[in-house]
C-alpha cells in the first residue's frame, strides 16, 4: 500500500469535524477513557463505594428537603426514587458536560506535544459517566424491587433519554471546552450555572408538582422533558408530553452542532492558545 | 523506491503569533463582554513571525536535520510538521503516516504503572493497540525495566523513566519520524543506543527521519542533509556538513562580548549576563594551551535586591558543539548564599586543558534554584599553541582536543 498523500494547510473554514479520521483515532478515545476510570479508582480511598454512595446521599438530601420539609411527598413511598432516577439523570447530563468541558486544559502537556484530533479528549470522558450510570441503575433497581416497583414496557425507551442528556451535556462541553482555553473565568463560573441548574430542572421534584404559573418557565428547560422521560421509563409515572420531547430532541440536536461547530473552529488554533 | 520521491515537501510555510501581553487581549469572558458592549475595537495586536518563508523537501528515507540558535523557529517548524499547530501561510505536502516525538514520556501519569504507560503513551504517539502488543516485549527490553513492570512510574528513578519513555518512542513506526532535542536526555550508553537505533530505522526500514538538536554531532553524524534556520528564516539548506560549517560560522561572526542584546536566551531573568570576557595571564595574553586563563561573566538584575542562592555554570564546547566540561560554582567552592544584585563571577582555569582553536562558552545561572539566565554560545574562547606538558609538545591536532596529565613506566620503572 503506498504513503497515503496529505496537506498541511492554514485554516480552513470547515464546519464540522472530519469524522473519519476521528474514526482512525477511536482506539484512543477508549485509551483515555481507560485511563481516567484507573485513576479515579486507584487515587480514592472509597473507590467504587463512592460512586453508589453519590446518588444515594443526593437523593436522600432531596427527599428530606423537597418530599419531606417543602411537603411535594405524596406518601406513595416512592419519593426516594423519584429523587434517585432524577439525579441519575441529571448526573448523565452534568458529568458529560463537567468532564468534556475539562478535559482540554486538563490535558494542556499532551496537546502541545502530539497531534490527534482534539475531539478524542472531550469523548472520551463519555465512558466513565456511563459506568457510573451503569452502577446507579443496579443501586436503583435494588431499591425498586425492595419497594415491589413494577417496571413496565417504557423501560425500553431508557436508553433513548441517556442519548440525549448525553448529546446535550456534550454539545455544551464542547463550547465550555473550547471557551475555558481562551477565557480563564469560564471554569469558574460553570459550577455555579451548573448548580443553579439543578434547582431550574425537576431533579429533586416531580414536575407536576410545580405550580402552573412556572409550568411554561419550566417547559422551556428542554431538561425537564428528559426528567420526566426518565422517570416514566423508570417508575412508570406520567409519560412526558409529546410537545417536551420534542424539544429535548431538538435541543439535544442543536447543542452537539454548535458544540461541534464552535470546538472544529477553535481546534485549529489550540496550541497556540493552551 | 525512486530517489526523488519526496516524504515532505514545504512551500513557503509561515507561522505568526500574537504575542501581546495580557493587558491588550480580553483573556476572560467578561473582559470579553465589556470590551464589545463599548463597542473597543480590537486592541491593536503584536505579532511576530517566528518562521517565514520556508521551502524545503525531504526525500524519503533520508535522515533530515534542522539546526539553528534558540528562538530561530525550529520548535514551530516541528509544531507544523507534526500538525500541533497550522501554519499561518504556505503548505506541506506529507506522504506517510507521521509519528513525533517533541518530547520523551508524553501523557505518562506517575499513579500508573510501567505497563499501563507502554500502552498509554503509545496510544498518545499514535500507535495502535496491536502494534503495541507486538513490540511490547522489545519495548520492555531497549528500556532494561523488566521488573518494575507493575510498579507506579512515580517510584522510577528519573533515569529509569526517561528509558521506558524513550524506549516506547523508540519503537514507533511511522513513515516520518520527527524528534526534537530529546537525546539531550538519559545517561550518555543510553543515548548511544538510541541514536544507534534511529540509524537502523533509516538505514534498515527506510523511514524518514527529521532531527533537530543543538547536539552537532549527533545532528552530523545520523543526517545527510539539513537546514539551518535563524530568526525565522531558512539561512542554509543542503548536505549536512555544508549546513553545520554555516552554523558554526555564523556563531563565530556574532562575537558575543557584550550579551545584552542576546535574545535567545531562556530562564526568568532574575538576572542577566551582561558581559563575558576571557584572558590569558599576563597583560593583554592570549589564552595558551597548559596556561592560565580567567573567564570573566558581568550580571545585572533589574531591582537592587540582594540574590541568594546564586549558581553559575559554563560549559566548553568543541569544534562540532560537543560539550567537553564543564564548569560550575556547584562543584567548585559552592554557590554564593549571597549576592549583590549585580557584579562579576570569574573562573579561573590554572592550565587550559585544551588544545589550540576555537571553543564556545555556554553561561548558565540559577537564582534560588530557579534557571535565571541561559545563553548558549555566549562566545568564543580562542586557545594558542602553547607548553601544558612542560616540554614544548603537544599531540597531533586530530587527537582530539583536551589536554590531560598524564605519566608513563615501563615495567613499572619510569623512563630515564
Amino acid at each position: 500500500m503506498p504513503p497515503q498523500l496529505s496537506t498541511i494547510r492554514p485554516f480552513t473554514s470547515r464546519l464540522l469535524p472530519d469524522f473519519g479520521e476521528l474514526w482512525l483515532y477511536r482506539e484512543l478515545v477508549w485509551t483515555f477513557a481507560a485511563r481516567d476510570l484507573r485513576l479515579r479508582y486507584r487515587q480514592t480511598v472509597l473507590g467504587v463505594l463512592w460512586v453508589v454512595l453519590q446518588p444515594i446521599i443526593a437523593a436522600g438530601v432531596f427527599t428530606v428537603v423537597f418530599g419531606k420539609i417543602a411537603k411535594l411527598d405524596d406518601g406513595d413511598g416512592r419519593y426516594f426514587l423519584l429523587a434517585f432516577a432524577g439525579y441519575a439523570g441529571f448526573q448523565v447530563f452534568q458529568s458529560t458536560l463537567a468532564k468534556a468541558g475539562a478535559s482540554l486544559l486538563a490535558n494542556a502537556p499532551v496537546l502541545t506535544k502530539v497531534y490527534f484530533p482534539r475531539l478524542v479528549l472531550p469523548l472520551s470522558g463519555i465512558l466513565s459517566t456511563l459506568v457510573d450510570l451503569g452502577i446507579a441503575l443496579l443501586v436503583f433497581g435494588g431499591i425498586a424491587l425492595l419497594k415491589g416497583v413494577s417496571i413496565g414496557w417504557p423501560v425500553l425507551l431508557f436508553p433513548l433519554w441517556v442519548l440525549l442528556a448525553l448529546l446535550l451535556g456534550l454539545g455544551a462541553g464542547l463550547i465550555v471546552a473550547a471557551w475555558s482555553v481562551r477565557f480563564r473565568d469560564v471554569q469558574h463560573v460553570l459550577p455555579i450555572v451548573l448548580q443553579l441548574l439543578v434547582y431550574a430542572t425537576p431533579v429533586g421534584y416531580a414536575t407536576a408538582k410545580v405550580p402552573a404559573a412556572f409550568q411554561p418557565y419550566l417547559a422551556l428547560n428542554p431538561l425537564t422533558g428528559l426528567m420526566d422521560g426518565i422517570r416514566w421509563s423508570l417508575l412508570g409515572m406520567q409519560a412526558p408530553s409529546v410537545g417536551a420531547v420534542v424539544w429535548l430532541c431538538i435541543a439535544s440536536t442543536l447543542a452537539v452542532l454548535a458544540g461541534l461547530v464552535v470546538f472544529t473552529r477553535f481546534e485549529q488554533d489550540l496550541a497556540d492558545v493552551i | 523506491m525512486s530517489s526523488s520521491q519526496f516524504a515532505l515537501r514545504a512551500r513557503g510555510i509561515g507561522k505568526q503569533y500574537n504575542i501581546s501581553d495580557h493587558t491588550s487581549t480580553a483573556t476572560t469572558m467578561a473582559e470579553a463582554v465589556v470590551d464589545r458592549l463599548r463597542g473597543r475595537a480590537p486592541r491593536d495586536p503584536k505579532t511576530l513571525w517566528a518562521l517565514d518563508d520556508v521551502s524545503f523537501d525531504v526525500e524519503a528515507g533520508a535522515a533530515y536535520g534542522i539546526i539553528g540558535r534558540n528562538g530561530a523557529g525550529k520548535s514551530t517548524l516541528l509544531k507544523i510538521l507534526s500538525r500541533i499547530t497550522r501554519p499561518t501561510r504556505g503548505e506541506v505536502e506529507v506522504r506517510g503516516r507521521v509519528g513525533s516525538l517533541l518530547e520523551v514520556g508524553t501523557g505518562f501519569h506517575p499513579e500508573l504503572t510501567g505497563r499501563e504507560n507502554i500502552f498509554l503513551n503509545g496510544a498518545i504517539l499514535g500507535m495502535r493497540r496491536s502494534e503495541i502488543v507486538r513490540q511490547f516485549d522489545a519495548i520492555v527490553a531497549f528500556a532494561e525495566t523488566e521488573a518494575f513492570l507493575d510498579v507506579p512510574v512515580k517510584r522510577y528513578s528519573s533515569g529509569m523513566y526517561v528509558r521506558l519513555a524513550f524506549a516506547v518512542a523508540a519503537h514507533l513506526e511511522p513513515d516520518i519520524l520527527i524528534v526534537d532535542e530529546v537525546l539531550a536526555v538519559g545517561d550518555a550508553a543510553f543515548q548511544k543506543k538510541c541514536l544507534g537505533k534511529m540509524g537502523d530505522v533509516t538505514r534498515q526500514d527506510g523511514r524518514t527521519v527529521l532531527l533537530v538538536s543543538h547536539n552537532l554531532v549527533a545532528v552530523t553524524g545520523l543526517c545527510s542533509r539539513g537546514m539551518l534556520l535563524d530568526r525565522g528564516r531558512l539561512a542554509a539548506e543542503g548536505p549536512i556538513g555544508d549546513v553545520a560549517q554555516h552554523y558554526l560560522a555564523s556563531l563565530e561572526q556574532a562575537g558575543h562580548v557584550d550579551l545584552r542584546n542576546r535574545a535567545d536566551r531562556s530562564g526568568n531573568g532574575r538576572i542577566r549576563f551582561s558581559t563575558w570576557a576571557v584572558r590569558g595571564d599576563g597583560t593583554d595574553g592570549p589564552v595558551l594551551a597548559g596556561g592560565g586563563a580567567t573567564i570573566s561573566l558581568g550580571y545585572e538584575s533589574a531591582s537592587t535586591e540582594e540574590l541568594r542562592d546564586l549558581h553559575v555554570s559554563i560549559a566548553v564546547h568543541g569544534a562540532l558543539d560537543d560539550q567537553l566540561f564543564h564548569l560550575s560554582t556547584a562543584t567548585v567552592g559552592g554557590d554564593y548564599a549571597s549576592a549583590p544584585a549585580a557584579g562579576t563571577v570569574q573562573c579561573r582555569l590554572p592550565r587550559v586543558p585544551l588544545q589550540p582553536g576555537r571553543y564556545r562558552i555556554t553561561v548558565f545561572a540559577t537564582v534560588q534554584h530557579d534557571i535565571a539566565d541561559w545563553v548558549q554560545h555566549a562566545g568564543v574562547m580562542e586557545v594558542e599553541a602553547g607548553d601544558f606538558f612542560g616540554n614544548g609538545r603537544l599531540p597531533p591536532a586530530d587527537q582530539g582536543p583536551m589536554l590531560v596529565d598524564h605519566a608513563w613506566t615501563l615495567n613499572g620503572a619510569v623512563a630515564p
